[in-house]
């Protein structure tokens, strides 16, 4: 299936947007909700699936029910540009953090990345499940049993927390990452989960009990704040949620009504 | 010698692997990608990648700096069925194992995820074999409860009565209901306490490990002890069918299921469940056995069961509207009159009065 080729810009720098320009007829899927804006002539349209199936009604029941299982909406969004020039699409991402552009065909055609980490694509990229059949990485490597699978021979736009880094691997290079922290890899890339070696180390080391195991070769890509991570932090210096709020030291802050008479709220 | 498409990965290429092309030519592969050609002897082939889906075949090669390692990803299925068929004898054995690794993985990852299915699925399944089968279940639990620990909830029962009504253990109406209660239960191994509690309403109830209480009220509006005693022996059968017991492990055994099964876990307290027990509402099968099971101690303990039948038709005929609460939270009154009033009659019994002075104790 032709892919569509298209330019694009990353812009920002810890909370991007990335703007795609897209020629007369060429189109884009975007992740439901991630649209930031469009320029005139755009035509936004909703597909059930991924907008690359061909086949029937059950091909895109299929499609639409392995999104569903990957945390994401059972519809695209398909961004036409019906009009005459070049127009121009942005997509944002939902949390702060980078947007890195992988050319699916560098890759061999097939990207392997954590659930939730599509943002948006060229038309013609086929989004569907990988299924982690290794029992320990499922429960323990932080990526869960269902990750995505990006296939086709376009660009895709994969969005996670925090900085966002590509590694390369050479052939049996190893490298040990944080459980949590790897967003996608090369499907050469062989992904496994380590236990950490000492008792010691697994109670209080405070890196759990394994960390994922990355053998190369093939390209990786880390991110180095998961959300849940940073949802944690948030959620633990929050008074509301019931975590404690750690007062700055400042005149203003220890004055405060909320500081002097507790959080009685 | 058929070529087959593969990922050559390696110095001096890119980091994503390149498109490449090989075939067998005898004990070599020759890898061709871009216009650059590699031939050497493959040193292993093992399964790997994400789930062990591919098939990589190591070499060293020359390179810029002396020799270093190559990996030749293959992918397709026809890529493979060729490479197979190439492939040398010391490879063809190696592809041979790591078939049987690859097939061994499979079945220990399906086994894995049927036994995490079945993890999840077991308070689901415990939940619907208690549902099927409560009464027999709770039974079975209640049969393994020693009297002692039944002893125990009944001082629970006893001290959340007393912080709702007043209790009293003595004065002439106690000792009449103790009389009463001891002529009812004489042999029995649960240790009972009659109390008499400071409450309007025709009402009475026994509670795990003996606590029977009688409302004054009920005392009030029987005319000879012998209705009492009726009431009492119904009581009393309950307490020593440990119906109550078993209604509390059903319903707790049923909080407990469903907290693990929808993961609440907050709510499932013992105490509300105690709580509770004062104002169970038994299961018609539990009654029917409680009457017969009653009559059969009043029997035995020579009381005339007249007085019981006497007892539960004057109260319902007097307020057909509103029920006593001892006879509204009982279902299917008047079928369970008839057959009381049938087996009743059927008895042949040499009854001894009581022998109480009830105008005395009703004045108390």
């Amino acid at each position: 299936m032709a892919m569509d080729v298209v330019d694009y810009e990353i812009l920002g720098s810890d909370m991007q947007y990335v703007e795609i320009e897209l020629d007369p007829g060429e189109a884009a899927v975007g992740e439901a909700g991630a649209m930031m804006y469009m320029q005139d002539g755009i035509e936004m349209d909703t597909v059930f699936g991924d907008g690359a199936q061909q086949g029937g009604f059950f091909g895109k029941l299929l499609g639409a029910g392995k999104r569903l299982l990957t945390g994401e909406s059972l519809f695209t969004t398909v961004f036409h540009n019906e009009g005459q020039g070049k127009r121009r699409v942005a997509f944002a991402a939902p949390y702060p953090g980078r947007i890195i552009p992988v050319h699916l065909p560098d890759v061999g055609g097939t990207l392997i990345c954590q659930k939730d980490s599509f943002l948006c694509a060229a038309k013609g990229v086929a989004l569907g499940i990988a299924f982690q059949k290794k029992l320990g990485v499922g429960l323990f490597g932080g990526e869960g049993f269902i990750m995505q699978k990006l296939e086709g021979d376009g660009l895709v736009f994969v969005h996670a927390g925090g900085m966002l880094m590509e590694r390369t691997l050479q052939p049996g290079q190893r490298l040990r990452v944080d459980t949590g922290c790897v967003v996608a890899f090369q499907p050469t890339v062989d992904f496994d989960i380590q236990y950490v070696g000492k008792i010691k180390s697994a109670l209080f080391g405070g890196e759990g009990l394994f960390f994922a195991n990355l053998v190369g070769p093939g390209k990786i890509w880390l991110q180095s704040l998961p959300l849940s991570r940073l949802a944690n932090r948030i959620v633990l210096s929050s008074t509301v949620a019931g975590g404690r709020s750690a007062e700055q030291g400042s005149m203003v802050g220890g004055l405060a009504l909320g500081g002097l008479l507790g959080d009685d709220e | 010698m058929t070529t087959f498409r593969g990922r050559l990965f390696g110095p001096g290429l890119p980091g994503g692997g390149a498109e490449a092309t090989a075939r067998w030519l005898g004990d070599r592969l020759e890898v061709a990608a871009g216009n650059r050609e590699w031939s050497a002897a493959v040193e292993q082939v093992e399964v790997a990648g994400f789930n062990g889906e591919r098939l990589r075949a190591d070499f060293r090669h020359p390179a810029e700096d002396g020799e270093a390692d190559f990996a030749f990803f293959v992918d397709q299925p026809e890529a493979r069925i060729a490479f197979a068929a190439g492939a040398p004898a010391a490879i063809a054995a190696q592809l041979q194992g790591t078939s049987r690794a690859h097939r061994k993985t499979a079945r220990r990852s399906r086994l894995g995820l049927v036994v995490l299915g079945s993890i999840l699925l077991l308070p689901f399944i415990a939940l619907g074999v208690f549902l099927a089968r409560p009464d027999a279940l709770a039974a079975w639990v209640v049969d393994r409860i020693p009297p002692e620990q039944e002893a125990k909830l009944g001082d629970l029962v006893l001290a959340q009565t007393q912080a709702r009504m007043k209790l009293s253990d003595s004065g002439a109406t106690a000792d009449a209901v103790r009389t009463i209660g001891e002529r009812l239960t004489s042999g029995t191994r649960l240790r009972y306490r009659w109390f008499v509690a400071d409450r309007p309403e025709i009402n009475a109830f026994a509670a795990p490990g003996g606590v029977v209480v009688v409302f004054r009220g009920l005392i009030r509006a029987a005319e000879t002890p012998e209705e009492v005693a009726g009431v009492m022996a119904h009581e009393v059968a309950h307490a020593e069918l440990r119906h109550g017991l078993r209604a509390m492990v059903k319903g707790l055994g049923l909080r407990a299921l469903l907290s693990v099964a929808l993961g609440d876990l907050a709510g499932s307290g013992l105490e509300h469940a105690v709580a509770d027990l004062t104002e169970l509402e038994f299961s018609r099968e539990a009654e029917r056995e409680a009457d017969a099971h009653g009559l059969k101690r009043m029997l035995a303990a020579r009381i005339d069961p007249q007085g019981m039948v006497r007892f539960f038709e004057r109260l319902a005929k007097e307020d057909e509207r509103g029920l006593p609460a001892f006879l509204s939270t009982h279902p299917a009154t008047g079928e369970r009159l008839e057959t009381l009033r049938r087996e009743a009659s059927a008895a042949k019994v040499d009854a001894t009065p009581l022998g109480l002075d009830w105008a005395a104790v009703k004045r108390d």
